[in-house]
């Protein structure tokens, strides 16, 4: 049976048919979950804001108009979210002085119980580097690097310049090498 | 030395670019020293980049998170509200105590300073009568009575009658709406009646 496309799914859910909704969760819970993810740095904090950005969608999806493509709303409102709970993190980091690295440098060690502890510390160093990026070169670099979105797509998301894009990523990619020459 | 060719290396190393432009952009980086340069400090951390390897959450997690969804929908409330409500909380207090305290500070001053003769005006009816005094004017049967309304100034329109003193609100007027003439009037009118007090 031919897959569904998301905008019959909207419609259905509009019409008042719940499942519909489950299966653009279905369908897009892994590419929220990657983006906050990686802008995030943990798995519990992913896992919060996905299920807010999924809750948020339930609420609006009555009022989305297709202007735009669901996916292009879906991850806009991801890493929206994200940055928001970012900040929020900050803020009471800020209040929490007992805690003297935020959370998004903190190492899940139960995330890769396979991997080998090299593998382990470089994922981290990794995830440091890109949490050490500004907002702006962080979404960029995430969206393009590990969504693989076109420039185009991006744009529409981020409401920036493909060449303002262009130059992000590429300032992103020189920020994470630098930030790995300097712990490795 | 700038470059802007240099922001498509990404994409060319990750073989983004189509075929015609991955050969344009070949032929300048063996010219350009600065592409020369980036080309090489990109690939470094992009395949350092590949081989990071994370691990993905359970089959569980993605079983339960439909359920935790629809769980958080019906509660209709965000963790980190209920989490940090009581910090949210008390950072709104201080923030509108604050800001109060600020607001108070700097009206008071820009009042005092801007408007000298309505703050004496003010100081004065205080002083002479704080439930206010009526500007009793012999000739004519309209007349007004002012009081001070908290930090301002209210007049209204009376109507005396032969024993009583029946007041029709026709109108209210701050002291803002009052021409300097009458700001000089009222202020020898109240120092006359606080002469008269003593």
């Amino acid at each position: 049976m031919q897959e569904k496309s998301d905008f019959e799914l909207i419609s259905e859910f509009k019409n008042g048919n719940q499942e519909a909704f489950n299966l653009l969760v279905r369908k897009y819970q892994k590419k929220v979950y990657w983006i906050a993810r990686k802008m995030l740095g943990n798995h519990d904090d992913a896992d919060d804001v996905v299920q807010d950005v999924f809750v948020k969608i339930f609420k609006s999806l009555k009022d989305f108009r297709n202007e735009s493509s669901f996916y292009t709303w879906v991850y806009r409102i991801t890493v929206n979210f994200s940055i928001s709970f970012l900040r929020r993190k900050k803020m009471f980091d800020l209040i929490k002085f007992d805690e003297a690295f935020p959370a998004t440098l903190k190492v899940n060690t139960n995330d890769n119980p396979i991997l080998s502890i090299e593998n382990q510390e470089m994922n981290t160093i990794i995830e440091q580097a890109i949490a050490q990026l500004p907002n702006k070169q962080k979404k960029v670099f995430i969206l393009r690097y590990y969504n693989e979105l076109p420039y185009e797509e991006i744009s529409k998301i981020l409401k920036t310049s493909v060449g303002g894009l262009k130059a992000n990523y590429f300032h992103a990619l020189k920020n994470i090498k630098k930030y790995l020459d300097k712990e490795l | 030395m700038k470059c802007n060719k240099k922001f498509l290396l990404p994409d060319f190393i990750q073989g983004k670019l189509s075929q015609i432009e991955s050969t344009i952009l070949r032929e300048h980086i063996d010219k350009c020293k600065i592409c020369t340069y980036e080309y090489k400090n990109l690939k470094s951390i992009l395949n350092k980049l590949e081989n990071e390897n994370q691990k993905e959450p359970d089959e569980t997690y993605w079983i339960n998170l439909l359920p935790n969804i629809y769980q958080k929908i019906s509660s209709k409330k965000f963790n980190y509200y209920q989490k940090y409500f009581p910090q949210i909380v008390g950072s709104a207090v201080i923030l509108i105590f604050i800001a109060l305290l600020i607001v108070k500070l700097f009206n008071y001053n820009w009042y005092n300073e801007e408007f000298p003769k309505n703050a004496e005006i003010l100081t004065l009816l205080d002083s002479v009568d704080q439930d206010g005094i009526f500007l009793y004017n012999e000739n004519n049967i309209s007349d007004k009575y002012a009081y001070n309304n908290s930090d301002d100034f209210v007049l209204k329109s009376i109507i005396l009658t032969s024993n009583n003193v029946e007041e029709l609100y026709k109108e209210n007027i701050t002291i803002h709406e009052l021409k300097d003439e009458e700001l000089n009037y009222l202020l020898s009118y109240l120092n006359e009646e606080k002469k008269y007090k003593r």
